[in-house]
């Protein structure tokens, strides 16, 4: 009777200590780590100094790689940051074992040395079991315990503890991992809120591109961030930027078959992504994330709020090109493609500025249609916008992607030539006339009668004929005028003008 | 101020340096130094999210890192050049070959301070090699030589439990990806080329080089992917060569048998032996740059990095403390001189560190192969092919 009930007290002693030891580790571990490494180091040295050890290792099992990867090791209750892979074979009967019980001990070891499996279902399955119910595959990893110094062999009743310990820790690493999964996603959808912000405040489709690129590149941390925009007509890709490491936006070399390429590199790759950007089944382009450099996996919830994410981007992409498009039709003359009276003046202000900062000269080309009042009267309107069209496109294709052309007002034209002489700007005049002389238009706008086109254009130069606007287009209307007194179809340079 | 250092010394790393540093913490009482010790894989991960964080809380101050990381870290805008602290600073003091890896390949501008380096060598127990040759340096003079010797200890030592002729040096337990190179060099073959616009991952040369490393495995010469404290080392009598780039002088020279040192054996043009070493650079926006640039000059001290190399089992890596290191033991003068002068290390670009990552990819992928029994040449060149894959892409995104 006394030896049953000494037994007893002796379980009950053994219990209440086991209990009280797995409450205290219970009780460290409940305040929130932030990462795997701080759980980890102070998970350590508690595990250490519970069972008496002389270290402990921990492990993350990488299955593909069929290893145990060293992610902390504790020494003295000192936590050291070093690396080592142990290969681990499935099928070997001591993993089997330690599969089924949980516990092994070290088989080639000759110091006591017991490895302790720690099993959690990680974030993305913990989500998905809450949603379906139905648990999916584990997280592994494993510590091993040593008592390298005090070479005591641990007995079926420590294992039990460690097993134990094992799996409060597994619950505190799946927790931890849940933790980090939804701050991670916190942060992005806070990254992605502020994008949101931003997008809506640039309209200028440069301007949405940088910030678009920019902010992915901080919010996610890629190693790189490309966009490619595509021709919605053709699918073709037209333009890319990317940014890398050095934070600076770049324009990409767009070569061919670049999209089978990217296409290619994406697929079964866990360093990079690609992802479509459409509106409204129309595709706008692509974007690509990559980790090449720093060989880090892309996360899963990366990849999912960034597909989430991409109509958005898509849309901020759609409205710029819609803005740009609305800004090219309020500056620019349906008819003649020319830009308008106030987009010039503000062009022209800008250049008069520009010119006076950095000393330099440009030309004014003020001209008209010769007898274009006549050419509607006689032939109609339908003919006269022919015309227009016509001296129009070739303004257009004669001068430089510098040079800026408008429509003034009726049949009056306006060319800015920046850093363009006197002497350079009477060249192009008498190229323009030449090319005009030369337009055929329509017979059967003109009831079959050929009618020949002509111009007459008059210069004046910034800043020796004048350096402030209205008198600059005061020179040019002069020198105009001049040619048209003088017999029309010719250009005249203000300054020869004044000489006469 | 936080100091982000490598585990130069293995645990005791953190034991050795604060001991290290009682001096300067006596000479700069105002300086609060935090010593954290972080491996090399991690600090890799860590350099490309810390561009984001720069500036804030937990930040390291001042770091140490392999010398080809510098055009990396001053392309992601992480280190601060040192002219900020004098605009007097120069590294003509610095040897030769690493000298170029203090600047920026764009900038030209020091943004790294060599602090110490070290170079792979041959160790061999003179009374093991004895047992079974009578000319150990001739045996061991070409890979296949040694390959020969590995074979023979290991019939000769048949009985000792766990012996393996080669211990292996590298950190992880797998194949080295840092020790391969002098056989790969030997060969001929290049990791890229010259203008490094292409990868030469593809050659023969290569996976010849490659080849030979692996065999060390592959015939059960040297343990990988094992427990590393399961593992005998020569001291223990369990293994009777290594390759390393630690010199171990004096971890030797406390043992009662002789350990020899010799280039590394010639695999078929040439021999090369490879230089490797440690930077320190000072993080940009570091509220304590002042304090890490008085470290970093402490550290770099000419009789500071030899008495650290003394050690960390490393050498100096200023011209004149190199000198004066080597000629101050006779034993390293006859150990080095020949291994210096064949010796060669990694380019200073951007791309390094990455592509030393697809090697320890392809090395861990080969070391898994071999214990699962399932390794053949032709899962090496896959493994190549696919790693030059990689490495041609990194060039081309990279490389201008």
């Amino acid at each position: 009777m006394f030896k049953k009930y000494f037994a007893f007290t002796v379980i009950s002693m053994e219990t209440n200590k086991r209990t009280n030891l797995l409450y205290s580790f219970y009780q460290a571990l409940s305040e929130h780590f932030g990462d795997m490494q701080s759980l980890l180091a102070n998970a350590m040295p508690l595990i250490e100094d519970y069972i008496g050890a002389d270290r402990v290792f921990y492990y993350d099992w990488l299955d593909k790689k069929s290893v145990l990867s060293l992610k902390i090791m504790c020494e003295g209750k000192k936590v050291y940051n070093l690396q080592e892979d142990i290969f681990v074979d499935k099928n070997s009967p001591e993993i089997i074992k330690l599969l089924q019980d949980g516990v092994m001990d070290s088989p080639s070891l000759d110091y006591p040395a017991v490895y302790v499996l720690l099993k959690w279902r990680g974030p993305q399955n913990s989500i998905r079991t809450m949603k379906t119910g139905v648990s999916m595959p584990s997280s592994l990893g494993v510590f091993r315990v040593e008592r390298l110094k005090k070479n005591k062999p641990f007995t079926e009743s420590e294992k039990e503890i460690l097993i134990e310990l094992a799996r409060e820790l597994s619950s505190r690493i799946n927790l931890t991992e849940v933790d980090m999964y939804h701050s991670a996603q916190l942060k992005r959808a806070e990254a992605l809120n502020k994008l949101s912000a931003v997008f809506a405040t640039s309209l200028r489709l440069s301007d949405s591109l940088q910030e678009i690129l920019l902010s992915i590149q901080d919010a996610f941390r890629f190693d790189r961030t490309s966009l490619y925009l595509c021709d919605p007509k053709t699918n073709d890709i037209i333009e890319g930027y990317s940014v890398d490491l050095s934070g600076e936006v770049k324009t990409l070399e767009i070569g061919p078959n670049i999209k089978k390429k990217l296409v290619a590199d994406a697929s079964n790759s866990d360093i990079r992504l690609m992802i479509p950007l459409s509106v409204q089944g129309k595709n706008l382009g692509f974007m690509c994330f990559d980790n090449v450099l720093s060989r880090t996996p892309i996360k899963k919830g990366e990849v999912l709020s960034l597909k989430q994410f991409s109509s958005q981007i898509a849309l901020a992409i759609d409205n710029a090109r819609l803005f740009e498009k609305v800004q090219e039709l309020s500056n620019y003359d349906d008819l003649t493609g020319l830009a308008l009276r106030r987009f010039f003046k503000e062009n022209l202000a800008q250049e008069i500025y520009r010119s006076k900062r950095f000393n330099l000269v440009f030309s004014l080309i003020l001209l008209d249609i010769d007898y274009f009042k006549q050419i509607n009267d006689t032939y109609g309107h339908l003919f006269g916008d022919e015309a227009l069209k016509s001296v129009s496109t070739i303004i257009k294709e004669s001068l430089r992607q510098t040079d800026l052309p408008c429509r003034y007002g009726g049949d009056e034209m306006v060319i800015l030539l920046p850093r363009t002489t006197g002497e350079e700007a009477k060249h192009i005049a008498a190229r323009l006339l030449k090319r005009v002389k030369e337009i055929s238009l329509p017979a059967d706008l003109s009831g079959g009668k050929e009618v020949k086109l002509s111009i007459s254009q008059g210069i004046a130069v910034f800043p020796t004929d004048s350096d402030e606007m209205s008198n600059l287009f005061k020179c040019a209307d002069d020198a105009l005028y001049h040619v048209k007194q003088g017999g029309r179809g010719f250009y005249a340079l203000y300054e020869d003008v004044k000489k006469k | 101020m936080i100091f982000w250092m490598l585990p130069d010394t293995g645990l005791e790393t953190a034991d050795v340096m604060n001991g290290f540093l009682r001096d300067f913490l006596r000479q700069n009482p105002d300086i609060n130094l935090d010593v954290q010790i972080i491996n090399r894989r991690t600090l890799w991960t860590k350099i490309f999210t810390l561009k984001h964080d720069i500036g804030k809380e937990g930040c390291p101050d001042l770091i140490a890192f392999p010398h080809y990381w510098t055009e990396i870290l001053a392309t992601a805008k992480l280190l601060e050049p040192l002219k900020k602290f004098d605009k007097n600073i120069s590294v003509s003091e610095v040897i030769d070959p690493l000298r170029p890896h203090c600047f920026s390949n764009v900038t030209k501008e020091i943004y790294s301070f060599p602090w110490w380096l070290d170079i792979t060598a041959l160790h061999y127990r003179e009374d093991h090699l004895k047992a079974v040759t009578v000319n150990p340096e001739e045996a061991l003079s070409t890979w296949q030589g040694m390959l020969d010797i590995c074979s023979k200890l290991k019939e000769h030592f048949n009985d000792v439990d766990d012996y393996f002729p080669v211990q292996n040096s590298d950190w992880r337990g797998s194949l080295s990806h840092r020790a391969v190179l002098p056989c790969l060099w030997g060969r001929g073959a290049e990791l890229f080329t010259q203008d490094m616009q292409n990868s030469g991952f593809s050659s023969t040369a290569f996976q010849e080089g490659m080849q030979d490393f692996i065999d060390l495995a592959l015939k059960g010469y040297m343990p990988i992917l094992r427990e590393r404290s399961s593992i005998g080392n020569i001291s223990a009598g369990k293994s009777s060569l290594i390759i390393t780039r630690r010199q171990n002088i004096s971890m030797f020279e406390r043992e009662s048998f002789k350990v020899k040192t010799l280039p590394i054996p010639k695999t078929a043009k040439k021999i090369v032996n490879y230089l490797g070493g440690t930077n320190l650079g000072i993080l940009r926006e570091s509220k304590e740059s002042k304090a890490a640039y008085t470290l970093l000059k402490w550290l770099t001290r000419p009789d500071k990095q030899v008495s650290y190399a003394s050690k960390a089992e490393v050498f100096p890596a200023f011209e004149g403390a190199f000198e004066n290191f080597l000629l101050a033991s006779p034993q390293r003068v006859q150990n080095y001189t020949n291994i210096i002068a064949s010796a060669r290390t990694l380019p200073n670009h951007i791309v390094t560190g990455a592509v030393m990552e697809i090697m320890a990819n392809v090395m861990g992928a080969v070391s898994s192969a071999i214990l699962m029994r399932k390794y053949t040449p032709e899962l090496l060149k896959q493994e190549l092919k696919k790693a030059d894959r990689d490495v041609q892409e990194i060039l081309r995104l990279y490389s201008d």
